[in-house]
Order: C-alpha cells, then structure tokens, then sequence
C-alpha cells in the first residue's frame, strides 16, 4: 500500500519534471543557416539504390512465385477428370450398370 | 519533440524557409501562429517518420554502401531549460514520450509541455477537441503503465 503510494507519488513528479523549463535559445548561426536554405534549396531526395534493388528482386520474385502458383493449379485442372470432382461421376462408375 | 538540439534547430531552419515561401498561400482560416505550429509538427513527424524508416532499411543500406553510418539512438537526455535537480526525472518522462506513438507524442508534448489549449491543439492537428481529449489520457495512462514499470525496475 505504501509502496503503491510512493509510486504514484514517484510517477506524479516524473510527469511535472518539465514545469518551469527554460525555452531553447538558437545558436550562433541560425539566421545564416536559414539565408544558406532560401539561397541553395534541397531537392527531394533520390531513392537510393538499394531500396530500389531490392523492391526490383522483391517484384520479380512475387512474379515468379504467382507464375508458378498459377501453372501448377491449371495442370492440376486439366489432369483431374470429371469423375474424381464430381461424387456421383464417382459412384456411377464404381459400380457394373446393366441395362437390360 | 526530437529531443536532439541540432536537429530541433535544423527543423526550425526550414519551418521558417516554409513560411518565408508560403505564406502568400496562407488563407487565413486559422490564426498565424496556429499555422506556423501545424507546419512544426508536420515537419517533425515527417522526420520522425524519415527516421523510423531508415532504421527499417539501415541494414539493406549498410550491406550495399558501406559509406552510410548505422543510426544510432539518442544520446544521453541533457536539455539546458531543465533545472538540474529535475534532469533525472525528465530523462525518465522524455524516454517514456519516446515510445509513444506519433499522435500522442505530439498531443502530450503541445498540451503539457508547450502548455497550449486543447483547442489550439486542435486547429494545429487539425481534429475534433474530443479527439484530442481522447488522445492526451490515453498518452496519460500509456506514460503511466510505462513510468510505473521504469519505478519497479529501479526499485527491485
């Protein structure tokens, strides 16, 4: 209980640690470091070669894996006949018919 | 917000470069200083953003240029505004901000730090009072869980 008290106690002060904080002051060079800005502006930066070289194996890779999915899944279509989908195709043919 | 004095200054370089190139677009339906703010933020989380994203990639960027230095975490919290006697205290409160999400990270920091109404809060996030008020004690109670963790730990 006491513990419980000296930790919300504790947590209280941890929170209002920062009343009465002093403002930053800029340094030296800050005015000329917004002149240097506004004279040479930054362009958007490139993306760089290695996120470009992997999004490129990343694509390929999906490309092939979707290639494969697919083709496995059209051989399995066509080398399944009609009986082993359909149960009564099944049944019809485990059985002899005579049509007399 | 990005607890690093050099990169605070280099964000307010450009928040100021923005405003300079900008304000003939500003419409005037918030007041200046409430647009100036919004701008700040915005240019924070775009970098906390930045910064979350090449920490993803620094190992790919490592293994292909080896010119690039690995990003290393913040350094010691030493804030000249903070009296001393509270420096320890504030390190504790500054790590547990840290780990909180964008939103309410910025929430906290604009309602207890920068001690700004929640309506102003709001104009500059642009969202509902509500929305604020929901997204300050949710902050609230996460740096709570946190703190109370940090206390059990010092205390074992």
């Amino acid at each position: 209980m006491e513990n419980n008290r000296q930790q919300e106690q504790w947590i209280d002060e941890v929170l209002h640690s920062t009343q009465g904080m002093l403002r930053a002051e800029p340094s030296a060079g800050f005015m000329a470091g917004i002149e240097a800005k506004l004279r040479h502006p930054q362009g958007k930066k490139a993306i760089s070669f290695p996120i470009k070289w992997a999004a490129a194996a990343m694509l390929l890779l999906a490309l092939n894996i979707g290639s494969v999915v697919y083709a496995t899944g059209k051989a399995h279509k066509a080398a399944t006949p009609a009986a082993d989908t359909n149960p009564f195709a099944r049944e019809i043919q485990s059985q002899n018919l005579y049509n007399y | 917000m990005v607890q690093d004095h050099g990169i605070a200054e280099d964000i307010a370089q450009e928040v100021f470069v923005t405003v300079f190139r900008s304000v003939l677009s500003f419409n005037e339906r918030s007041s200046i200083s409430t647009w100036i703010c919004r701008i700040t933020v915005n240019k924070c989380l775009d970098h906390l953003r930045a910064k979350t994203r090449q920490k993803r990639t620094g190992f790919i960027s490592m293994l292909f240029n080896k010119d690039e230095q690995p990003l290393h975490d913040q350094p010691v919290f030493d804030h000249p505004g903070i009296q001393l006697e509270r420096k320890e205290k504030a390190r504790y409160l500054f790590e547990a901000i840290e780990t909180l999400s964008g939103t309410q990270k910025t929430v906290f920091i604009l309602a207890h730090i920068e001690e700004l109404p929640q309506k102003d809060i709001a104009d500059i996030m642009n969202m509902s009072v509500k929305a604020v008020e929901s997204l300050l004690q949710r902050a609230k109670a996460n740096l709570r869980k946190k703190l109370a963790a940090v206390y059990t730990k010092e205390n074992e």
